[in-house]
């Protein structure tokens, strides 16, 4: 498995495996989208359409709020009313809305919302540990002959340096 | 997913008691990469983010860590990836207790598109721990650098 032999083999098929799975994964999760709903009302009225991948809350009115962030703006209608659901412009989330028919087309209207107001700090903290192991890799890794090199690591004899 | 103050924290925590000492790293290192290989892509480009739903998957993680391994000098290539994939059993562990409004994660990828998840924090509830995992992670960091020195 780890050996030199087919080393090349090994990498390029390796290679190959994941690019394929990433293709497969982009093909194979499709979510309904407004867009498509609007093109044929009759056949989407009362489907789920998630609504998230990076959108953020535009303006908040009593009976809806609008998405921003994605190709166009559009608006979500609240049944019960945008008030108690904390609710803010800017902020990221994610929602479950049901695609209605209407005489203009139709509309989303919402089912479930999980407002992200930390998103934006997850982001910002994640930011640290990865400056810290990329120093730590600097130190600890050399190049070696063509290859990556374990400072004080033993190697087969193993934890040697523990 | 948890921020990865608490992935890195976790990995420390978890890679304690393997006493991995100047290997540690090498593990910390596997506890970022499924984030590491997604976010820098999904956050600016949401549209790509399907594709990288396959890096939380246990399958491409281990095809992953094997092709990192074969970078390294032969007789160090098995250590580096069970360490790589230890750490990243640990994110693939923690992001597993996250609820998710709409999916979770496909476990199964590139075999099954179904996603799974236990779910019963929610992604932004991991932060609390800040004030607790920041300094463990500066403590991982003090402590993998110390024994780093060169002898």
């Amino acid at each position: 498995m780890f050996s030199d032999r087919f080393r090349i083999l090994k990498i390029s098929a390796l290679l190959l495996f994941i690019l394929a799975s990433c293709l497969a994964a982009q093909l194979a999760f499709h979510e309904l989208t407004l867009e498509e709903c609007l093109a044929a009302p009759a056949a989407y009225d009362g489907r789920r359409v998630p609504v998230a991948l990076g959108v953020t809350l535009g303006r908040i009115e009593p009976q809806r709020f609008w998405v921003s962030g994605g190709p166009a703006e559009f608006a979500v209608e609240v049944p019960g009313g945008t008030a108690g659901l904390n609710l803010r412009s800017g902020d990221f989330f994610q929602a479950v809305t049901v695609f209605r028919r209407s005489d203009t087309g139709g509309y989303l209207e919402l089912e479930e919302i999980r407002p992200a107001p930390l998103r934006r700090l997850k982001i910002v903290v994640s930011v640290l540990p990865v400056l810290l192991v990329a120093v730590l890799l600097v130190r600890s890794i050399r190049l070696e002959r063509g290859f990556l090199v374990l400072r004080g690591d033993s190697g087969r004899k193993g934890g040697s340096d523990a | 997913m948890p921020d990865l103050v608490t992935h890195l924290a976790a990995g420390f925590l978890s890679g304690r008691p393997l006493r991995l000492a100047r290997s540690a790293v090498v593990f910390y290192l596997g506890a970022l990469l499924p984030d590491l290989l997604s976010r820098p892509f999904h956050i600016p480009f949401p549209a790509v983010f399907p594709a990288t739903q396959p890096f939380h998957s246990p399958f491409v993680l281990f095809a992953l860590c094997w092709l990192a391994a074969l970078f390294f000098r032969a007789d160090q290539r098995s250590r580096i990836f069970w360490l790589l994939y230890g750490g990243c059993w640990t994110h693939l562990l923690l992001d597993m207790l996250q609820v998710h409004l709409i999916g979770g994660y496909a476990w199964l990828a590139p075999f099954s598109w179904r996603t799974y998840s236990i779910g019963f924090l929610g992604p932004e509830d991991f932060l609390r721990f800040l004030p607790l995992s920041i300094p463990l992670i500066l403590l991982a960091f003090v402590l993998a650098w110390r024994r780093g020195m060169p002898r």
